[in-house]
């Protein structure tokens, strides 16, 4: 009977032996190929676009996101609600806000202004320009996003940076549907955009002795 | 009894591979973040000649630390002058307007997708490694945007730029001045 057991320990042992040299060889290895790991950066798809465009205002816009635990309250379904009860006794706490800038410009595109639209009477000193009419579009949004508050304590893991990119994600989307349903602000931004351009074709044509009588197209 | 016990084991064991088979197959719900409303921050009037746009999509491969990242980033800016900056200048009977340097606006595109994080390790600590935080992610995807800049500088995307501005301001410029000549010169330009 003790023989029977000191071959079974033997042979767990010797299971046990061979799982770690594997293991610590496979560390090893691992440890190895990332030393030769180098720092690259390459571009897949390039595209270039000629244009003619004059950019007469900018708006930001802000957005803040929050990681955190789920509330149990606002939890839908079963799975849920079970994530949320789970988190709830994990311990320690998971908090982080991030913020990011969303911009849009106003421009017209000079590349429809043709020299029929600039009508210049040398005699009185004036032009009469018919500028293209003013256009809202996304410039883009900021490469990095501005960590607001972190706190990350107890047992807890850090905030990775798979769910910033899937926070900044969401928000993007958020930011894009409510500048879509409410017009206020990009009609603003028209508004403003082509004061701006009458004053500043006003103003340049001025500079060369004229007096300017601006309209849209 | 026996048969009721094995029954018993039977279902429980049912029910547990049925909830396994359902919770690797069910459908991954995105995770929803809690957000506040998008706010208006500033309004900043301008009078900026963009000339050339470009949109690029890149993979990024650096790390800060032993901590390594790679990400697909979706990128899109625009080689732009500012016209508030311009000058006029008189050479002998030639009016000579000068453009200021080029500026590169970079920003990342607001398009569905446009930055997924592929990868992240620790080299230094292949077993519990640290994550990247957020400043250091941030520097990250910072030196991207200086190395992509040199890029459109060495490509010749900037001397495109200028000749697109030639082109633009050439309607204007030609009802302006019909008699007498001019030149448009860029301030960064050689000649």
């Amino acid at each position: 009977m003790s023989n029977i057991l000191k071959d079974l320990l033997m042979s767990r042992i010797k299971s046990f032996a061979c799982i770690m040299t594997v293991a610590l060889a496979m560390l090893g290895f691992s440890c190895g190929r990332e030393a030769e790991e180098q720092p690259r950066q390459i571009n897949i798809v390039s595209t270039l676009r000629d244009t003619g465009r004059l950019e007469v205002a900018q708006m930001s816009i802000g957005k803040v996101g929050m990681v955190s635990d789920p509330s149990f309250r606002k939890s839908e379904g079963f799975m849920a609600k079970a994530g949320a009860l789970l988190d709830k006794i994990k311990v320690g706490d998971r908090i982080a806000v991030y913020s990011y800038d969303t911009y849009l410009h106003a421009s017209i595109d000079l590349t429809d202004l043709s020299e029929e639209d600039v009508s210049v009477d040398e005699e009185n000193k004036t032009v009469e320009l018919r500028l293209p009419p003013v256009d809202v579009a996304y410039d883009g949004r900021d490469i990095t996003l501005r960590e607001e508050h972190y706190r990350v304590n107890g047992l807890r893991s850090q905030i990775s940076s798979q769910e910033r990119a899937a926070l900044k994600e969401q928000m993007n989307t958020e930011v894009k549907r409510e500048l879509a349903s409410d017009k206020e602000l990009t009609e603003r931004l028209r508004n403003i955009g082509e004061r701006r351009a009458k004053i500043f074709f006003a103003s340049l044509l001025s500079d060369m002795g004229y007096e300017a009588h601006i309209s849209f197209k | 009894m026996r048969w009721l016990y094995r029954i018993c084991i039977v279902l429980v064991l049912l029910l547990a591979g049925g909830y396994i088979y359902w919770y690797f197959t069910r459908p991954v719900e995105e995770q929803k973040f809690e957000t506040r409303p998008a706010e208006l921050k500033a309004i900043r009037e301008m009078a900026q000649l963009a000339t050339l746009d470009f949109h690029e999509e890149m993979t990024v491969k650096d790390q800060i630390d032993g901590k390594w990242l790679v990400a697909r980033m979706t990128v899109e800016g625009s080689v732009k002058y500012d016209l508030d900056s311009i000058r006029f200048d008189q050479k002998g009977d030639t009016v000579v307007i000068i453009l200021p340097k080029e500026k590169i606006d970079i920003y990342e595109s607001t398009d569905k997708g446009a930055y997924e994080v592929l990868d992240t390790w620790d080299a230094n600590r292949p077993i519990l490694g640290r994550k990247l935080t957020a400043a250091e992610e941030n520097a990250i995807k910072e030196r991207a945007r200086g190395r992509l800049e040199q890029t459109i500088r060495n490509r010749g995307y900037v001397k495109r730029a200028q000749d697109n501005a030639r082109v633009t301001l050439t309607p204007l410029l030609s009802r302006l001045y019909p008699d007498t000549p001019y030149r448009l010169c860029l301030s960064s330009s050689p000649e």
